[in-house]
């Protein structure tokens, strides 16, 4: 049975469709991992690099770096595109037999993804914008498809900059003969103030549920809900910004599967407990 | 299957790009453009805690800066400088106000961020010619938005709208 929360946000996208995957970036923000609706001006171009290293899973020694490049193009002023390859390292070293993965060192290739940014609203000239997104992507033996809404609004002549992103996620992995099939259904909250000119610090926030299927709607078996949250530093400057996010899981997890692993002393088995983005964007 | 590939965007992004900190005008030119033959005389002011908390009351807007710099014009009027932040830093502006207290013209002095440099077209500085201030001086209202430079025309229009305030509290000849 789904629950309220699980309903309500896969409601936000019923009408218009689904999409996208693993998180990226419209335009510059003040956080690492909420989107807000700031997009490029028509005719802007955007080069994006991010890193991100996650870190710490149960029984095991866990590592991994995501990598991230991205071109970005305003097609118009309310519409942006953008391109780009992600890849990762991981490497993993099991030290209990309750591990959920084998030894591996592994550097490789896993997606191109799409994304299109569509801003109905902009903060600065509404109380609140709001912008759709929509992200597939496409990988040796992966498939995946990612949307989001963008809500942000601004206060105290937009110092104070507060973002929401409610998002649903369909993720197709090959096993075998067959495909591993999930949804990720998250919420992403994110405030930042900003310091000085150019300079923000806030803090973000997710809450994730996992699912074993991929529908929101009822084919879909809830398998965990996290929860994570950390600090953000941003700074730009001219063309150029760079973006520095921390984020530890919280002891929050829930299993809700009944199976014992999902979660082991409240942390989500899925979930790294700490993660690190360092996002960096130059516009051209 | 393994695919090993190459780090190619580290490289991409440390390309140097043009910087877009410009510097358009000077003070003296921004006073010979907005009015033309007068002569200036500095009348720079602290502002009080009141006269601040008037300003943000009559203007929505934060006062920034206590210190105003402001010239009294010899043809009447007043010629003010100030700065308002934009994407990433600060615009600073002129604005000139004729002896009946309506606006004679603003200009940009200097533009440091990549993208909104289209607050410098003339068209859509002179819609603020002959205006009084007030609430409605906004975007939206008595000044057009521009689209794929929002921030900074909004950003400019309350720092005029603010400047408006601060000549009728604290420089309007009562």
């Amino acid at each position: 049975m789904r629950s309220k929360v699980e309903l309500a946000v896969a409601a936000l996208f019923a009408g218009f469709g689904t999409a996208a995957a693993t998180p990226a970036f419209a335009d510059e923000t003040p956080f690492a991992y909420v989107y807000t609706t700031d997009i490029l001006p028509k005719g802007g171009m955007e080069i994006e690099q991010w890193l991100t290293a996650n870190n710490g899973r149960p029984f095991e020694s866990w590592h991994n770096i995501a990598g991230r490049t991205e071109f970005e193009y305003g097609v118009t002023n309310k519409l942006q595109l953008a391109l780009y390859a992600n890849y990762d390292y991981t490497r993993v070293r099991p030290f209990d037999t309750r591990a959920a993965d084998a030894r591996e060192t592994d550097l490789k290739f896993t997606s191109v993804s799409g994304e299109a940014i569509y801003r109905l609203m902009s903060p600065y000239t509404h109380p609140v914008g709001l912008a759709l997104y929509v992200e597939p992507a496409i990988g040796p033996g992966f498939r995946e498809i990612e949307a989001k809404l963008l809500i942000d609004s601004h206060f105290l002549d937009d110092r104070l900059i507060v973002a929401m992103n409610p998002i649903v996620e369909y993720e197709w992995e090959r096993e075998g003969t067959g495909w591993s099939k999930h949804t990720e259904l998250q919420l992403l909250l994110g405030a930042a103030y900003r310091l000085a000119p150019g300079l923000f610090g806030g803090v973000e926030f997710k809450a994730k549920r996992e699912l074993d299927g991929v529908s929101a709607f009822g084919n879909a078996d809830p398998a965990a809900d996290s929860f994570s949250a950390g600090p953000t530093l941003h700074y730009a400057k001219g063309e150029w910004w760079a973006t520095l996010g921390v984020q530890a899981q919280l002891p929050w997890a829930r299993t809700l599967n009944g199976e014992a692993l999902e979660t082991v002393n409240g942390f989500a088995h899925e979930e790294p407990r700490y993660s690190v983005r360092l996002r960096f964007g130059v516009e051209l | 299957m393994r695919a090993r590939f190459i780090f190619i965007p580290v490289a991409a992004i440390t390309i140097s790009t043009p910087l877009h900190a410009e510097v358009y005008l000077t003070v003296e030119e921004a006073q010979t453009l907005i009015f033309p033959g007068a002569a200036f005389t500095e009348d720079f002011r602290n502002l009080t805690n009141a006269e601040i908390a008037a300003i943000k009351e009559a203007s929505g807007v934060k006062v920034e800066n206590r210190r105003l710099k402001a010239w009294r014009v010899s043809s009447g009027g007043w010629f003010l400088v100030d700065q308002v932040l934009g994407k990433h830093d600060y615009i600073p502006f002129a604005l000139g106000i004729d002896a009946n207290g309506a606006i004679k013209g603003i200009e940009i002095l200097e533009y440091r961020e990549a993208y909104g440099g289209e607050i410098r077209n003339a068209n859509w500085r002179a819609q603020f010619a002959g205006k009084h201030g007030g609430a409605s001086l906004k975007i939206g209202k008595e000044i057009k938005n521009i689209s794929g430079a929002t921030i900074s025309s909004k950003h400019v229009t309350d720092g005029v709208r603010r400047l408006m305030a601060t000549y009728a509290i604290v420089l309007a000849e009562r």
